[in-house]
């Protein structure tokens, strides 16, 4: 294998010299730039250090009464999915851009919010009058706890060209069970997404390293975990079960390759 | 804010800022460089107490999570022009690397043809500057995971295997001036 690959390669081999002399040139930044930038960070207040994490089975436990909570406050009155709907409603309104026409936003409601290596990922979603759907995430700026402020929402839009899969020609994001995927992009793998079945409960998410049962949200049927496993998982494959332990469907993610 | 740790940081930012930028270069658009650099900081002001120190391996780790939010964002998938592209607009020219211009692109078309981790945990140490357990630090994977995915990536451009596993830093950071994409 390894003569045969030597071999095959001498035509095409890229020698380590040739790859090292390619290393980019040292260059300082832009005075001005960097200057005022570093000077915009600095204003930015800094959170606190945060506290030892506790073993991953008691934080995921935390958030997920957190969120509970956030949800009901929302409701009353001020709370991440209301700061979700101004961000989305703002986005809409700002011209040129893929919320403009989206009419009425639905109530947003929460995907998934789970601990990453990097903080608490959080993507909530919501359909419009007008048929679009419409996603907000937090990565790793928001605690996860109580409100996030507008700038905590890092990511938001409606609409758009999704990646479909591997060959396949990129689709229209017009449901919200397209949402979400299989990611291997960030500093550790991560799963998210929408069952498109009613009546799901749980989803079992099963690949290289990877089997494990994740809770299905039923206000949004969304679920979603960091999969710190999955390393060396190019796809997951996504079993969609109910209340009795039925089989709704399955469903399978690879992750795209960049 | 203690005056120290602003003064930890700003030596941060002007150390590891080029090398930042060097590292984004070649994932995202020139004009989006400035933009990602600046959250990349901005992540890490916020957090400065839990940033470990020396801070490259993080900064990286989450400069590759900031850039994967807007490509989520868009969901597409990098094609592979385009990568050669982002390949060509960040490596040195031909000229000051010494190599002809058909060996320069057979060596980046080489690179850019390479699975995505592996080409990731190829040029984080050689490109980079990373030491292969800071690179697999900003990776998220565990340095034997790294060594073989480095490994392999040595293999499939038939780099001998003596290369494997430098031991400390094969290559200085790197950097372009920021505003070459337009800042404001």
């Amino acid at each position: 294998m390894t003569q045969h690959h030597t071999s095959r390669s001498t035509s095409h081999s890229t020698s380590h010299s040739t790859l090292t002399a390619l290393a980019p040139e040292p260059e300082p930044l832009d005075p001005a730039w960097s200057e005022s930038t570093l000077a915009g960070i600095l204003s930015t207040p800094r959170r606190p250090a945060r506290p030892r994490r506790a073993p991953r089975r008691l934080v995921v436990g935390v958030a997920a009464t957190a969120l509970s909570l956030g949800t009901a406050t929302a409701v009353a009155g001020g709370g991440p999915t209301d700061v979700v709907r101004d961000v989305l409603t703002q986005f809409g309104e700002q011209p040129n851009t893929t919320g403009n026409g989206m009419g009425e936003l639905t109530d947003p409601v929460l995907v998934a919010q789970f601990d990453t290596v990097n903080g608490v990922f959080a993507i909530w979603m919501a359909t419009s009058a007008s048929g679009m759907v419409c996603t907000a995430s937090s990565d790793g700026t928001w605690d996860g706890v109580g409100t996030p402020t507008k700038d905590d929402i890092g990511d938001y839009g409606c609409g758009g060209m999704i990646w479909a899969g591997p060959g396949k020609p990129p689709e229209e994001l017009t449901r919200p069970d397209q949402l979400g995927g299989f990611f291997k992009d960030t500093p550790e793998p991560m799963v998210y997404g929408v069952s498109p079945f009613p009546g799901t409960v749980s989803v079992r998410v099963q690949g290289p390293g990877v089997d494990r049962t994740l809770p299905v949200r039923a206000d949004s049927l969304g679920f979603g975990a960091a999969l710190p496993e999955a390393t060396d998982a190019a796809a997951v494959t996504l079993t969609f079960t109910d209340a009795a332990g039925n089989v709704l469907g399955t469903k399978r993610s690879v992750a795209p390759v960049g | 804010m203690s005056s120290s740790e602003e003064v930890a940081f700003r030596e941060a930012w002007e150390r590891d800022g080029p090398r930042v930028a060097a590292y984004i270069r070649r994932h995202a658009p020139t004009d989006d460089v400035p933009d990602l650099v600046a959250e990349t900081f901005l992540q890490a002001w916020r957090r400065w107490d839990d940033v470990p120190r020396p801070p490259i391996a993080w900064l990286i780790g989450t400069a590759r999570k900031v850039i994967g939010n807007g490509r989520r964002a868009h969901r597409r998938r990098v094609a592979l022009q385009d990568r050669l592209a982002l390949l060509d607009s960040a490596a040195r020219p031909g000229e000051d690397a010494g190599l002809l211009a058909t060996e320069r692109m057979a060596a980046l078309e080489a690179l850019a043809a390479l699975p995505h981790h592996q080409r990731e945990a190829l040029l984080l140490v050689a490109w980079d500057g990373l030491t292969p357990e800071e690179a697999a630090t900003a990776l998220g994977v565990k340095h034997g995971t790294f060594r073989v995915r480095a490994h392999r990536a040595r293999a499939a451009l038939g780099i001998d295997s003596s290369h494997d596993f430098p031991s400390g830093r094969v290559a200085t950071a790197t950097a372009r001036p920021l505003t070459r994409g337009g800042t404001s």
